[in-house]
């Protein structure tokens, strides 16, 4: 599991490096560093970048983060069960690392959660303030774009692989996959949120 | 971007992040059971949601080409590998297309 760490850094590094590019270039370097240390999460920062440049507000900002933070607090009670051994303010300190990445291994790693959700938090956090950092010097972001639309899909595919289980895992993988679809064709005003919903039905269902 | 809003943006992620983890109390053993099943549906979901956009728009060639190679080694259950495969022929394909 440990392995999978270092292609799990380059990764976030190649898309924080297309995040610093992008929002440095409309906002300037310090607003930009700033979000990455202290919002730290690429979902919320790449939204919030690509809201402003379309002209919303700082309201419309702060709802569709709302919404999309929703999908933590099911991580969240999800892995909470396996930290059940750690006390109050130790989970608390972990929250601050648990991503979508991390979350993933972190389930992956059985007993050892705790640890695998630090781990591969730190990792996670680092790689994205270096990647960050690299965009906002100027590294070469152009080149990635191509890059970074692929690095998701693929990442999300093995985070769902090591966590799949069983035969039902898997199924429950694909039915969910096939269910974000049908909602991204019928209902595309849900596409934010399709995931969440998708996995929740699948988890009720099965 | 203003600074409270970044701060905005900051509380409200963690909070969303340490509500779960520290203040819902411990479950009962069937809703872990089901939040068990939650993981891998979630990631599939967010694969198809990284290709397929709103109205059913797909990506382009070489980011599906990276997603089906990435599927073809996902029965071996290795993160690297996944992202090896999924990336090696997103770059092979970009080459020849």
């Amino acid at each position: 599991m440990y392995a999978a760490l270092v292609p799990l850094g380059a990764a976030i590094a190649v898309a924080g490096v297309i995040y610093g590019a992008t929002s440095a270039a409309a906002h300037g370097a310090a607003p930009t560093i700033a979000m990455s240390l202290l919002v730290f999460s690429g979902t919320i920062q790449y939204a919030t970048i690509g809201l402003l440049a379309s002209g919303a507000g700082p309201v419309a900002v702060l709802l569709t983060a709302f919404a999309l933070n929703l999908r933590n607090l099911v991580l969240g009670a999800v892995i909470r069960p396996r930290l059940s051994d750690a006390p109050a303010p130790r989970r608390a300190f972990l929250a601050w690392f648990l991503v979508d990445e991390s979350f993933g291994l972190a389930m992956a790693s059985g007993h050892a959660a705790a640890r695998m959700l630090l781990l591969s938090g730190v990792v996670c956090y680092v790689t994205w303030q270096v990647g960050t950092l690299l965009g906002v010097i100027g590294a070469e972001a152009v080149a990635l774009e191509g890059l970074v639309d692929a690095v998701f899909p693929v990442l999300f595919i093995g985070l769902a692989a090591i966590t799949a289980g069983g035969r039902a895992g898997w199924l429950r993988a694909v039915l969910a996959g096939a269910l974000v679809a049908l909602l991204a064709v019928l209902l595309p005003d849900v596409h934010a949120f399709a995931p969440i919903l998708a996995a929740l039905a699948v988890a009720l269902l099965a | 971007m203003s600074w409270w809003l970044i701060l905005a943006l900051a509380a409200l992620t963690y909070l969303s992040r340490v509500a779960a983890l520290v203040f819902i109390p411990r479950l009962p053993q069937r809703a872990t059971r089901i939040l068990d099943r939650i993981p891998a549906a979630l990631f599939a979901g967010l694969a198809v949601q990284s290709v397929v956009g709103p109205g059913g728009t797909v990506a382009d060639l070489p980011v599906l080409a990276a997603a089906a190679g990435s599927l073809l080694v996902a029965p071996f259950r290795s993160l690297p590998l996944c992202l090896a495969a999924g990336l090696g022929v997103f770059g092979l394909t970009s080459l020849l297309g």
